[in-house]
C-alpha cells in the first residue's frame, strides 16, 4: 500500500443484513488506492458492488449496512470517522460526481444556487459574491458559455450534457482531493460521453485529483483509466494499469469479459466470447473464487480461499493458477471464445422494406403563450433494406432511430412519404398479415413483458392472437422456439420477475419469433445489459439469423456493435440520413463530418 | 416458519394493522351473512311494554336485550346485526358498480386518448362538479327509496376516483414497450385492453375500492340519517341513528352504539385499504 495515496482501502468489505438473519455480503476483502493525479477505474457488471465500494467511501452506505476495513484518507481513517466528520469530509475532500444528471441535479433550485450552496455551508468564510466567481470561473473551465447568465437558469434549461459539466463543476466548488465518478457517462450520447471523459481528464491535470471512477464500460476504461481494479461478485479478482490490463489480462473473467466485447479487430458476425452461467448468489457464507462455475479454467481447488499473486508493484490478481499456468492454457481459450462461424446467407435481392420521401412531422401542443410547434423528426428518408441483410441505424438520442423503427412497424403512419412491405403499402396491409411478416425487439426488457403474464404465455399469445396450431401444436411451438433461443423449458411457468435481464431479453426474442416472421426490428436490443449478457444476445440473434433467414434492423448508439452485427450502415442526424454504407467502408472511410465525429467519439472500441 | 418468524412477519406495523382490520372485515361479514342465525330477536318485533330499555350494563337491563331495545321496544344487538348485513350490502355493492363504470370508462380513454379521452374527461369533471350528497337526495326523492336504488345512486356518485386513476395508470402503462409489443403481434385493441392493460391496473384499484366501500358506508348512513334511501323498518344504522335522536338526553345510547359501529367498521376498512397498498407497493416499507 503507498503511503502517498490520497485515498487507501485495505480490506474493505460490506455486509448488508437480510430478512431472517441471512446476509447479502455485497463486498469483500476490497484494497486499493489513488494517487493525486491518477485515474482508478473499477470495472464490473451489474451487482458486483462496485457502487457500494463508493458509498462505502463517502460513508453514505444505507442504514444497517456492516462495513470492516480500513479506509483512508490522506491517512486519516475515515471508516469510523463521526457522522459530523464525514459530512464535513464530503463536501470538502472527497466530491461525487452521479450517473443521471436529470435527478442530481434539483429543478426547483438555479444552478447558480447549487453551485455555491456548498461552498458557503462548508467555508463560512467565502463570501457570497466570492463564491459566485468561483462557480463562474468553474463553469467556463468547465466548457460552459455565458457561465453569469447560466448561473440564473435551472436544471430543465440545459441539455444533459451541459448538466453533467454542472455538477462536475459543483463538484470542484470546493477544490476537492478526491472526486468520485458513478458512472458519469453511462446516460450520454456518445459524442457528449468523449466530451464529458476530456474534460474530467483535464480538469484531473489541472486541480491534481485523485479521481476514482466506476464504470461497467470497457470503452470508457479505454479511454481514461491510469489503473483499473475489475470487479467480480464482490471481489476484486484484478488491479493492473489499464494499458497491461488490455494487452494481457491475467484472470480468467477479465479475459472472458475482454472477449464478450466487439473490438476493432473482432472479426464482423463471428460469434463473441461468452460467459456461461450467471454470477452466483452472495448471500450466505462464500468461500473461495466466485467465479469458479463460470470458469472454463476451474478446479477443486478453486473452492478454497484464492491467493492473491502479484506481478510487479502495481499489478495482482486472485487466481489458484501461476501467470506460467495461466499462459499455457490461453492459446486453447482463444479457440474457445472466438471460433469463426461466419457464413454468408444466399444472397437475396427482393426488397423487405422500402421508405420512399418519408417524413414525419410532430406538433407539439401549444400552450398559453406559445402557438403550435411543428417538429421535424424524419426528413425525407429513403431507404431500401434486401432480405436477408442486416442494416444497422446509428445516431444519437433524438435523430429521429425510434421514430424510423415504429414507421416501419406500421405503429406510426408518417406525415408524408410511402412505406412498403414485401412490395405492398405498409397500409393497406391487414394487421395480422403485417404481423406474420415483421416483428420488434425492444431495448428495456423490463418494459417489454407484460409483468402480470407467464413466460409461456408471452411466447404463446402472438400464435393465438393468429389462430395458429391447436393447442398442442402450440405448446410445441413455443418449446421449440424457447429451445432455439437457450430458454429452459422449465421457465414456462415463471414470471418476467424471476428472469434476468439477458433471460427476459430472450424470451422477447422468442416471442417476435415464435410466428416465423421475415423481419425483426431490434431497437438498441443490447443497450440495457451487461457486456457478458450483450454477447450472448448478439451471438444467439446471429444464430437465430441463419436459422430463420431472417432480416434485421438494428438501431443501436453503440458503434460497436452495430459494426459487429450489420452488413450496411446508416448514420442519422436529426432526422436525416447522412451515410449510408457497406459495413466496413463506414468505419475505414468515414464520409460525413458526422460520421467521423462518432467514430472519433468512440475511440478504438 | 416459526412462531416467532411469523410474529416478526405480521407484527410490522402495516402487516398489523391489516390483521386487525381484516380481521373486523371478517368478523362484520361472517355477521352480515349468518344474521338470521347470530340475532338473537327478530329486529323487527317490536313491543311496547318492553321499549327504550337500557343496555345489560346499566342497573335497569337485563341479558335478554343485551344492547336494550329502542322506542318500538326492537332488540337493538339484533337490529344493528341486521344493520351490519344492509351497511356491507351497500358498500360492496355500490364500489363494485362503481368501479365497473369508473375503470371501463378510465381505461378507454386512457388508451384510446383523443377525442374518446377529452369526452370522458368532460363527464369526470361534470360529476366532480355535482355535489354527491345533493345529487343523491335528488335522485332519491324522485325514485324513492329502497336498497336497490341506494346502491346505484351511491355508484354512480362515486365511480370518478376509479376513472381518474384508471385513466392515470393506463396512461403510463400504455407507453410500456409490452403494449407496443402487442399491437405489432396484431392483437385487437379490445385484448389489449383486456389481457394485457387491466391486470397491471387492477392492483391499483383495489387501495381506491376499499376506500370506496367506506365512503359509500358513509354516504348511504348520512342519507338513511336524512330520512331518505333505506326506508323504515329496516335496520339500518343510519336510520337507528336518526331514531335514536330524539331520545338523545335519557337513552343516549340508541345512537352512539350506533356509530360506534359504523366508525369501527369504516376504520376496519381503511386499515385494510392501506395495509394492501403497502403490501402491493412494498418499497415504501423500510
Amino acid at each position: 500500500m503507498r503511503s502517498d495515496a490520497v485515498l487507501a482501502v485495505r480490506d474493505l468489505s460490506v455486509t448488508l443484513p437480510l430478512a431472517r438473519g441471512a446476509a447479502l455480503h455485497a463486498v469483500r476483502g476490497v484494497s486499493f488506492a489513488v494517487e493525486r493525479g491518477e485515474t482508478l477505474c473499477l470495472v464490473g457488471e451489474s451487482g458486483c458492488g462496485k457502487s457500494t465500494v463508493a458509498l462505502s467511501v463517502c460513508g453514505l452506505l444505507a442504514r444497517g449496512a456492516v462495513r470492516s476495513g480500513e479506509i483512508r484518507l490522506f491517512g486519516e481513517d475515515i471508516a469510523n470517522a463521526s457522522t459530523a466528520r464525514m459530512a464535513a469530509l464530503r463536501g470538502r475532500q472527497i466530491a461525487m460526481i452521479f450517473q443521471d444528471p436529470m435527478t442530481s441535479l434539483n429543478p426547483a433550485y438555479s444552478i447558480g444556487n447549487q453551485l455555491i450552496e456548498g461552498l458557503l455551508h462548508h467555508e463560512p468564510t467565502v463570501t457570497r459574491k466570492a463564491a459566485v466567481a468561483r462557480a463562474i470561473a468553474l463553469l467556463e473551465t468547465c466548457g460552459i458559455t455565458q457561465a453569469t447568465q447560466r448561473l440564473r437558469q435551472y436544471p430543465h434549461q440545459l441539455s444533459g450534457g451541459m448538466r453533467q459539466r454542472v455538477t462536475i463543476a459543483m463538484a470542484l466548488m470546493t477544490r476537492p482531493a478526491l472526486l468520485l465518478a458513478d458512472e458519469p457517462t453511462t446516460a450520454l450520447d456518445v459524442t457528449i460521453q468523449a466530451q464529458i471523459l476530456k474534460l474530467l481528464k483535464r480538469l484531473q491535470r489541472e486541480f491534481d485529483l485523485a479521481l476514482m471512477l466506476i464504470t461497467h464500460d470497457l470503452s470508457v476504461v479505454r479511454q481514461v483509466a491510469d489503473q483499473v481494479a475489475v470487479m467480480y461478485a464482490g471481489e476484486i479478482v484484478e488491479t493492473a494499469p489499464a494499458a497491461q490490463l488490455f494487452e494481457q489480462p491475467r484472470h480468467p473473467y477479465t479475459r472472458a469479459l475482454l472477449s464478450c466485447v466487439p473490438g476493432i479487430d473482432t472479426v464482423p458476425r463471428s460469434r463473441l466470447g461468452h460467459l456461461a452461467g450467471s454470477v452466483p448468489s452472495l448471500i450466505g457464507r462464500l468461500e473461495g473464487c466466485q467465479f469458479r462455475t463460470r470458469c472454463s479454467w476451474a478446479v477443486p481447488a478453486c473452492s478454497a480461499p484464492v491467493p492473491l499473486r502479484a506481478e510487479g508493484e502495481h499489478r495482482y490478481y486472485r487466481c489458484v493458477f501461476t501467470l506460467e499456468a495461466l499462459e499455457a492454457d490461453r492459446a486453447l481459450a482463444r479457440i474457445d471464445t472466438a471460433v469463426d462461424e461466419r457464413s454468408a446467407l444466399p444472397e437475396e435481392s427482393a426488397v423487405a422494406i422500402e421508405l420512399r420521401g418519408v417524413e414525419m412531422i410532430y406538433r407539439l401542443e401549444g400552450s398559453l403563450f406559445a402557438s403550435h410547434m411543428p417538429l421535424v423528426a424524419l426528413r425525407g428518408i429513403d431507404l431500401a433494406i434486401s432480405l436477408g441483410s442486416v442494416l444497422g441505424i446509428v445516431g444519437e438520442s433524438g435523430c429521429g432511430k425510434t421514430t424510423l423503427s415504429r414507421i416501419m412497424l406500421g405503429m406510426m403512419t408518417p406525415t408524408s412519404g410511402t412505406v412498403s412491405l414485401m412490395g405492398q403499402p405498409i397500409q393497406s396491409l391487414a394487421r395480422l398479415t403485417r404481423a406474420r411478416w415483421i416483428q420488434p425487439v425492444f431495448q428495456d426488457p423490463y418494459a417489454s413483458l407484460n409483468p402480470r403474464q407467464s413466460i409461456g404465455a408471452i411466447i404463446r399469445a402472438p400464435l393465438e392472437v393468429h389462430g395458429i396450431g391447436t393447442s398442442q401444436e402450440r405448446a410445441a411451438k413455443v418449446r421449440r422456439i424457447m429451445d432455439a433461443c437457450g430458454l429452459a423449458t422449465r421457465l414456462l411457468h415463471a414470471y418476467p420477475a424471476q428472469l434476468s435481464g439477458g433471460q427476459r431479453q430472450r424470451v422477447a426474442i422468442a416471442s417476435a419469433l415464435v410466428m416465423r416472421p421475415k423481419i425483426i426490428i431490434c431497437d438498441e436490443p443490447t443497450s440495457s445489459l451487461d457486456a457478458s449478457v450483450q454477447s450472448q444476445i448478439l451471438n444467439l440473434l446471429l444464430d437465430l439469423r441463419r436459422e430463420f433467414a431472417l432480416t434485421y434492423v438494428l438501431i443501436s448508439h453503440d458503434l460497436a456493435v452495430i459494426r459487429h452485427m450489420a452488413d450496411r450502415i446508416v448514420v442519422m442526424r436529426q432526422g436525416e440520413i447522412v451515410e449510408d454504407g457497406a459495413g466496413a467502408a463506414i468505419f475505414t472511410h468515414p464520409g460525413h463530418p458526422y460520421t467521423r465525429a462518432l467514430l472519433a467519439a468512440r475511440g478504438s472500441v | 416458519m416459526s412462531a416467532r418468524a411469523i410474529g416478526q412477519r405480521w407484527l410490522a406495523p402495516s402487516r398489523l394493522g391489516l390483521a386487525v382490520g381484516a380481521s373486523i372485515l371478517l368478523a362484520g361479514i361472517v355477521i352480515a351473512i349468518g344474521a338470521d342465525r347470530i340475532a338473537p330477536h327478530d329486529p323487527y318485533a317490536q313491543g311496547l311494554i318492553r321499549r327504550l330499555r337500557p343496555p345489560v350494563w346499566d342497573a335497569r337491563g337485563s341479558v335478554v336485550y343485551l344492547l336494550g331495545t329502542d322506542a318500538f321496544g326492537r332488540d337493538y344487538l339484533s337490529r344493528l346485526i341486521y344493520g351490519t348485513r344492509i351497511a356491507l350490502i351497500v358498500g360492496f355493492g355500490a364500489a363494485s358498480v362503481a368501479a365497473v363504470i369508473g375503470t371501463a370508462l378510465g381505461v378507454v380513454a386512457g388508451y384510446i386518448g383523443g377525442w374518446t379521452d377529452a369526452m370522458v374527461r368532460f363527464v369526470i369533471n361534470a360529476r366532480l362538479a355535482m355535489p354527491a350528497i345533493l345529487l343523491a337526495l335528488a335522485i332519491l326523492q324522485i325514485a324513492g327509496g329502497g336498497l336497490t336504488i341506494v346502491v346505484l345512486v351511491l355508484a354512480l356518485t362515486h365511480w370518478d376516483r376509479f376513472a381518474v386513476v384508471t385513466r392515470t395508470v393506463t396512461i403510463q402503462v400504455s407507453r410500456q414497450d409490452y403494449i407496443t409489443r402487442a399491437r405489432a403481434i396484431g392483437c385487437s385493441t379490445p385484448r389489449i385492453i383486456l389481457r394485457e392493460l387491466l391486470p397491471n391496473v387492477l392492483g391499483q384499484l383495489l387501495v381506491i375500492f376499499t376506500y370506496e366501500v367506506a365512503q359509500a358506508i358513509m354516504a348511504a348512513t348520512v342519507l338513511s340519517f336524512l330520512g331518505i334511501g333505506i326506508q323504515a323498518p329496516t335496520p339500518s344504522w343510519g336510520l337507528m341513528m336518526a331514531e335514536g335522536r330524539n331520545w338523545m338526553r335519557t337513552n343516549p345510547w340508541l345512537t352512539t352504539l350506533a356509530g360506534l359501529t359504523l366508525m369501527v367498521l369504516i376504520l376496519a376498512i381503511n386499515l385494510v385499504g392501506d395495509g394492501l397498498r403497502d403490501l402491493l407497493v412494498p418499497e415504501r416499507e423500510a
